[in-house]
């Protein structure tokens, strides 16, 4: 058991794990793209494995801050660097994206100073009404004809519904294996092991992840929680995350994460792309409608009833808010969810963090306070 | 201080004490045309927002970059469209910015917004928060320029659930197709807004917000172009305020009459061979944000080292296309064209960074500068985003550029002393160098 989630930990650890290697090896493209907005269906099946670029790779961010300054988030940053280092030259392809100005200005750096045999960008609107949803629905039109250029065939309604099909079982598996944390449902996983297996998931071939990730669920099924005392089950929450050994830390305390609502967890794969119908159609409306990002500005309500609903699921008894530093949009998010759960009694922690560092002795301290004070409210 | 005979929110009394103690100063020098007409624009908006709210008119909430000639279709009888950025560039503007937009960053700190997010927005939570401006009975946002504004938008909508809310898209792209994208919201709007507030949106009235428009634009267009006389006669105190007035009063007589002012002063000054600076003049492009937080820092340039700016960010506006009067397509697709091309930052900093560093290069060109400002405001996100670009630009067109750290509305950020001394330094030691 301890195999596999080193194995998944070891995907974590770079840009290019080997089986990412050993698709190019084969012949194999990669492209690479910065969020959950961006259809991982379309890529796919184009024939080209995508990957959701990370901060790994370099050993500080400086050559991301001499563009995009110190001023901007340190995801954006140090991703930008792992990219003019060269640790993501094994990508054929990039699809920026303006999830969020950092992003947005990180992208376009990177597609100017390093250019890539294929790139493209799609811009998202910011409000969800059908005329925007049509705007969205053209970008991804024109995203599908340039893949279709670049790889020099079409892709075929075939090719999207076997892609949807592939991407829809990583997804359930995902959620399946979130569920074993679930009141009632055998097995266990805790946060941090969950937070890595759905980064790895984005990270290498499907294929692969799917071997490995229905082992791990089949192994964690039958297996109990190892012993230990739980203080309060929490849901982390917030926006880009990607570090488990965060985690880990919160764990440390007595904390058990019973879920991850954050760009790389449970808001990745939480929703189904439809199989009925158009299949450009059906991938356009999951990415656009799914669980909206604090970047589409008036969804907090839908966001927070989401996460009550998750709140209720996992009988979690609080919520860990983190959020980088530099990060305006999970900035504003913290004001409405303070609000929110004061008024609706959900104790909440409130986080700051820098991307590539974990100050541990202040999250233990603060981590610590807020157990206390569920467990003094509990009792 | 009582307006229109009443008691208001202390922070609107003070703004509205410190016009009309302006307008005193003012009031006998016949040069001052363009501080009279900004104070008296001012004034008359603080004077309409409260009989707004004395005669219950309808409260239309947004944000700043929605276009005021838009709006003008609904009768001013009945609606008042409020922006939230009003209160803190008023007080800067006219006020005390030290005391009263710090207290709203800091109400909008205490109650969770973080301070990365731009102060404008910090202000405007902290004016929600504080409770000191008129509540709406409607919103309609747009999504531009930045993520700043979209966290104002994400914290009005989650507090105010209640209030019928629309937001508007400004997509990345500027072709001609977004114009018509822009323009179907539009509609959406108006229909939107009609419904809520039971108000009948009225097409004349628009045909004559956008005649009154295009009459402002082709004034400030004019004055753009003059504003290259060198050396330039007219200071730069006011310039970034174009902004201020076009996005307030856009559509409305005010906006026409400051714009005609400011072009007859230009004018004038020219005529008369007036210079901005006294000694030899040295010209810098200011990209980015002004200082708003003290005016009076234009001042000191111009006095102190002979810099004056002769066009910055805020100041500048476009030849995109005047709005076509003749339908209503025409009119809804030409205010959708000039929010997206000639609104300043979301022309420069909302799409592709091409679009930043071109104005940057022809402002430099036409401008004749010495060197470029970069005032790298700390929530402008997008700017310090491309910083790294413009920099290598500044470089490759050989124009130095200076780069400082503040806050355009929190005087409380970087003391104006070291400001102060960043440019005098740089001024003296690579600027005049060159120049000789």
């Amino acid at each position: 058991m301890a195999e596999l989630i080193d194995r998944f930990r070891k995907v974590l650890d770079r840009p290019c794990d080997d089986l990412v290697r050993t698709h190019k090896e084969s012949g194999g493209k990669v492209c690479g793209y910065w969020c959950g907005y961006v259809p991982e269906e379309l890529i796919l099946a184009a024939g080209m494995l995508p990957i959701r670029i990370r901060g790994v790779g370099s050993e500080d961010s400086s050559s991301g801050d001499s563009w995009i300054s110190s001023r901007l988030c340190t995801f954006t940053r140090w991703a930008l660097s792992a990219a003019l280092d060269g640790h993501y030259d094994f990508l054929d392809g990039l699809v920026g994206i303006n999830s969020c100005d950092q992003v947005r200005r990180a992208s376009q750096v990177w597609m100017d100073g390093s250019p890539m045999p294929f790139s493209h960008f799609v811009p998202v609107p910011r409000a969800t009404r059908e005329v925007n949803y049509e705007a969205f629905h053209e970008e991804i039109i024109d995203l599908k004809k340039h893949l279709e250029e670049f790889v020099g065939k079409s892709i075929t309604d075939d090719a999207l519904r076997e892609a949807i099909a592939v991407t829809n079982e990583k997804r359930d598996l995902l959620n399946r294996i979130a569920n074993l944390r679930k009141p009632g449902v055998s097995g266990h996983v805790d946060g941090s092991e969950m937070l890595t297996i759905s980064v790895a998931s984005t990270q290498i071939p499907t294929s692969d992840f799917l071997e490995l990730g229905r082992q791990f669920l089949t192994e964690r099924e039958e297996s109990e929680a190892p012993e230990s005392t739980v203080r309060a089950k929490l849901i982390v929450c917030g926006g880009e995350f990607d570090e488990p050994d965060y985690i880990e830390v919160l764990e440390g305390q007595g904390a058990q994460i019973v879920g991850e609502f954050v760009c790389f967890g449970a808001r990745a794969y939480k929703e189904m792309v439809d199989t009925r119908g158009d299949p450009l159609e059906n991938i356009s409306r999951r990415y656009f409608y799914h669980v909206p990002c604090v970047r589409m500005g008036e969804k907090f309500h839908d966001r927070f009833e989401i996460l009550k609903e998750m709140i209720r699921e996992f009988d979690a008894e609080g919520l860990v808010f983190q959020r980088l530093k530099f990060c305006q949009l999970w900035g504003s998010e913290n004001h409405n969810m303070l609000d929110f759960c004061r008024k609706e009694g959900i104790p909440m922690l409130s986080l700051e963090r820098e991307y590539g560092v974990i100050s541990t002795g202040q999250i233990k301290t603060r981590v610590q306070a807020f157990l206390e004070k569920i467990e003094e409210q509990r009792a | 201080m009582a307006i229109l005979g009443k008691e208001r929110w202390d922070v609107w009394e003070m703004a509205y004490e410190s016009i009309l103690g302006l307008q005193e100063i003012f009031a006998e020098d016949p040069t001052e045309r363009v501080h009279k007409a900004l104070l008296e624009v001012y004034k008359q908006y603080c004077e309409n927002l409260f009989d707004a709210i004395d005669k219950n008119k309808k409260i239309i909430w947004s944000n700043f970059a929605v276009p005021g000639t838009l709006l003008h279709g609904f009768s001013d009888e009945d609606i008042f469209w409020y922006q939230f950025e009003a209160l803190a560039v008023i007080q800067s503007l006219v006020g005390l910015p030290g005391e009263v937009n710090a207290r709203m960053v800091d109400s909008a700190e205490a109650a969770g917004m973080a301070p990365e997010v731009c102060s404008v927005d910090r202000i405007a939570l902290g004016s929600v928060v504080e409770e000191c401006i008129p509540w709406g009975d409607a919103a309609f946002y747009m999504t531009t320029p930045c993520d700043s504004q979209t966290c104002l938008v994400n914290c009005m909508t989650a507090h105010n659930s209640d209030m019928p809310t629309i937001v508007v898209d400004m997509p990345y792209r500027f072709r001609p197709e977004e114009s018509v994208y822009m323009s179907r919201q539009f509609r959406e709007v108006i229909d939107f807004l009609e419904q809520s507030l039971g108000i009948r949106y009225e097409w004349d009235r628009l045909k004559f917000a956008s005649e009154l428009y295009n009459e402002m634009m082709e004034t400030i267009l004019e004055w753009v172009d003059l504003r290259r006389t060198s050396p330039a006669p007219q200071g730069c105190e006011t310039l970034s305020l174009m902004a201020a007035v076009v996005t307030v009063f856009s559509g409305a007589r005010q906006g026409t009459h400051y714009a005609r002012e400011i072009l007859t002063d230009l004018k004038e000054r020219i005529e008369r061979g007036e210079q901005a600076t006294e000694g030899n003049e040295i010209r810098a492009v200011w990209y980015g944000d002004p200082m708003w937080s003290d005016l009076n820092f234009y001042n000191w340039l111009e006095r102190e080292l002979n810099v004056t700016v002769p066009m910055d960010m805020f100041g500048y506006y476009a030849p995109v296309g005047l709005i076509d009067t003749g339908s209503e397509t025409g009119m809804l697709e030409g205010i959708a064209r000039n929010a997206l091309r000639n609104f300043p930052m979301t022309r420069q900093l909302l799409g592709s960074m091409e679009d930043y560093i071109d104005d940057y290069v022809n402002l430099c060109r036409f401008y004749e500068a010495d060197f470029g400002v970069f005032p790298g405001h700390l929530g402008c996100t997008h700017a310090w985003g491309a910083f790294g670009m413009l920099k290598r630009t500044s470089e490759k067109i050989n124009v130095p550029l200076l780069s400082f750290e503040f806050d355009m509305l929190d005087p409380r950020v970087t003391p104006l002393d070291d400001i102060q001394t960043i440019f005098t330094q740089f001024v003296n030691e690579i600027v005049i160098p060159r120049k000789s």
